[in-house]
Order: structure tokens, then C-alpha cells, then sequence
């Protein structure tokens, strides 16, 4: 009996995972607030103690889609450059490049740099309240990998609590609501 | 006013001052929670199609489409991620990026590269944890746009499809900055 019972606590704690999470967000039981939570890892190299972490963006989701459409036109120039100089060479690289499927987008009606695909994009995400914090972790000075932590909620959060949501995990997403937490795993 | 009235106004004026801030006094108090881990087995359903994109080696337009109209989405993306793993997979490249719908693009800086977060990007409800919700609150998300974040085509009628079509790039070598999927990662 002892060990059905034992393994019973087993297997509900294994479907659970721990995350430290601030009372102010789940103490509220007048207030409706829900959220999701997505962190990406774009290498995905897990963040450890000795990595220095420096924030490269933080703010509404409008303004990240400006500083990467940014980001993406000056990729798109030096691309240019390049598919240019080696097109002369070997045309298979030349073919391969940023630039070559950006052009190719465009012929087919979408814009992916410039002002014209920021507007384009931007119509379709200004619905829901959405933040974003991008974070450089460096080893020496070594990038490893690029942390982005994007919160989508309703009007819930504000600016104190946001950060507080950017401090509770690093490596998994949540959604939360009314102080519930959970995530779901597609087998 | 005498001094024992002061100090009682006083003594009152401390405690209100208390409790309207409550919210914010001890913001950094944090605590262990637990997130709930759900398993959800999804079978494929429904059909896949690749199709290239002219003067592009590297773009490639994915159709999906489950026949009916469906609410729970999520078997609609995890079904055609899946199906695009394998296709990038055999035409020998390990990651890709979407290009479009534009609310999902990497290309544009998207974050979100696999496939339960993007379940639950789109259909917020899918996710929700209704564990631990009370007998009143609505199941509904109260987030916008919770049924398909202008990516999903939800046909007007039950006799239409319902469709998931995107674009996506396939990348040899990405640069630092790109959002990319791996293929590898399950």
C-alpha cells in the first residue's frame, strides 16, 4: 500500500515543473490577470552562472519589430554586397544568400525589409499587449546564445510586474491565469 | 483638534496608506509555483503540401489543410510542422525560418521557434490551465485574437477546411541574430 502510494506522489510531482514566482502576480484573487510567457533560445545553449548576460533590447513588441527591421536591412546590404562579388565566382553561393530570398519574397508580393514590411507586419500585432527582452549571454567574450523572452497578456501587467515575469524562468514557457500555471508538450 | 484625535487620524492615515499600496510594497517577495505539465498525444491529420518558390532554391510555400471546420488548431500546426521537419530534413538543410503569415515570421523577429509555443501563440486556450480555475471564471482566454492570431483559415461553414499555409526559408548556416528552427530538436 506504502508503495502504490508512494509511487503515486512520483509520478504527479514528475508532472511538474518548479518555477520562482513572484506573490504579487498570484496573490490577487480579485483581479483577473492572465499571460503568456515564451522563451526562445536561439542556440539553444543552457544559460549557466559564470555567462554575463547583457540586455540588447527590452520594451513593447513595436518597437522590437523596429530595432530588428533595422537589424535586417543592414544584413540585407552587406548580403547584397557580397551576393554581388561572388555571383562572379561561383553563382550557386551567390544564389544561396539573405539578400536572394528577400528578392524573392518581394517578387511574390512580400516585403521582408523596409519600412513597407514593418507596416505590413505591425497591422497585424498591435491586438494584444505584447513585451519583449532580448538578452546576449556571453562566456569571455564569447557570444553563446541570445535569450528572448516575449510576454503576451491582456492588460493586466504593468511595467514592475513585467519584469518580474522576465525574472521567473529562463529556460520554459507558461501560460498563467488566475494562479495557474501550465504548459503543454505535443508527443 | 485635541492630541488624541491626531494621533488617531494619523494612526488611520498610516494604515490606509498601507493598504493602497499593498500591490507594489514587497515587490521582489517571490516564491516556488509549480507549472503544470500536460502531455497531449496528436496524431497527423489531415494533408500536406510543399511547393517552391519561383528564383528561390531556399523558400518553400507549406499548405495544410484538416477538412472541417476546427477549433482546437493545434492539431492543425503540430501536424504540419511536423511534416516540414521531415521535408527540410530530406532536402539536406537543418534549420528554417516562417517568412509568412507575417504575425508568425522569424524572418521580421519573431521569437517563437517550436511547435508548443506556437500552438499556444495561436490558440491561447490550448494552453490554458484550467487546473486550478474556479467554478465562475470563464474558459475563454481573456487575451485578443484567441482563436487563430490572423494565421489559421477558419472556414465560415462546417462544409469548408479548415488551413494553415506559411512560407518558410531553409537555412545552411544562420547568422547570430536569426530565429531559426532546428530540425534536430524534437
Amino acid at each position: 500500500m506504502k508503495k502504490i502510494v508512494l509511487g503515486s506522489f512520483l509520478a504527479y510531482t514528475v508532472l511538474f515543473a518548479e518555477v520562482t514566482v513572484p506573490e504579487i502576480l498570484t496573490n490577487n484573487d480579485f483581479e483577473t490577470a492572465e499571460y503568456q510567457f515564451f522563451v526562445t533560445n536561439t542556440k539553444g545553449v543552457e544559460i549557466t552562472k559564470d555567462m554575463i548576460g547583457k540586455v540588447v533590447f527590452e520594451g513593447e513588441v513595436k518597437n522590437y519589430y523596429t530595432f530588428y527591421n533595422e537589424m535586417n536591412s543592414k544584413s540585407f546590404k552587406v548580403s547584397e554586397q557580397l551576393a554581388n562579388n561572388i555571383s562572379l565566382q561561383n553563382k550557386a553561393l551567390g544564389d544561396a544568400l539573405f539578400f536572394k530570398d528577400v528578392k524573392a519574397l518581394q517578387n511574390i508580393g512580400i516585403a521582408s525589409v523596409g519600412s513597407l514590411a514593418l507596416n505590413a507586419l505591425l497591422g497585424g500585432v498591435l491586438g494584444d499587449d505584447s513585451y519583449v527582452k532580448v538578452i546576449d549571454y556571453y562566456k569571455g567574450n564569447i557570444l553563446q546564445t541570445r535569450l528572448i523572452k516575449y510576454i503576451i497578456s491582456d492588460d493586466g501587467l504593468d511595467k514592475t510586474e513585467r519584469e518580474l515575469v522576465y525574472k521567473t524562468s529562463n529556460n520554459q514557457s507558461y501560460h498563467f491565469r488566475s494562479g495557474g500555471f501550465q504548459s503543454i508538450h505535443y508527443k | 483638534m485635541n492630541k488624541k484625535t491626531l494621533i488617531g487620524l494619523s494612526v488611520l492615515g498610516l494604515l490606509l496608506a498601507s493598504g493602497c499600496s499593498g500591490k507594489s510594497a514587497n515587490p521582489e517577495i517571490y516564491k516556488k509555483a509549480y507549472v503544470k505539465k500536460k502531455e497531449v498525444t496528436v496524431k497527423y491529420s489531415g494533408e500536406t503540401r510543399f511547393e517552391s518558390v519561383k528564383g528561390s532554391d531556399t523558400l518553400l510555400k507549406v499548405f495544410h489543410k484538416l477538412k472541417g471546420k476546427k477549433r482546437w488548431t493545434a492539431e492543425l500546426i503540430i501536424s504540419a510542422l511536423e511534416k516540414t521537419n521531415e521535408e527540410v530534413k530530406k532536402r539536406g538543410y537543418r534549420y528554417y525560418q516562417i517568412v509568412f503569415p507575417k504575425p508568425i515570421s522569424n524572418l521580421d523577429g519573431f521569437p517563437i521557434n517550436n511547435k508548443e509555443d506556437l500552438a499556444s501563440f495561436i490558440n491561447p486556450a490550448t494552453s490554458m490551465p484550467r487546473h486550478t480555475m474556479g467554478m465562475f471564471e470563464s474558459r475563454a482566454t481573456l487575451m485578443d485574437n484567441q482563436d487563430e492570431q490572423n494565421v489559421v483559415k477558419l472556414p465560415f461553414t462546417i462544409f469548408g477546411d479548415t488551413e494553415f499555409n506559411f512560407i518558410i526559408r531553409m537555412v545552411k548556416e544562420p547568422m547570430v541574430h536569426e530565429i531559426v528552427w532546428d530540425v534536430e530538436k524534437e
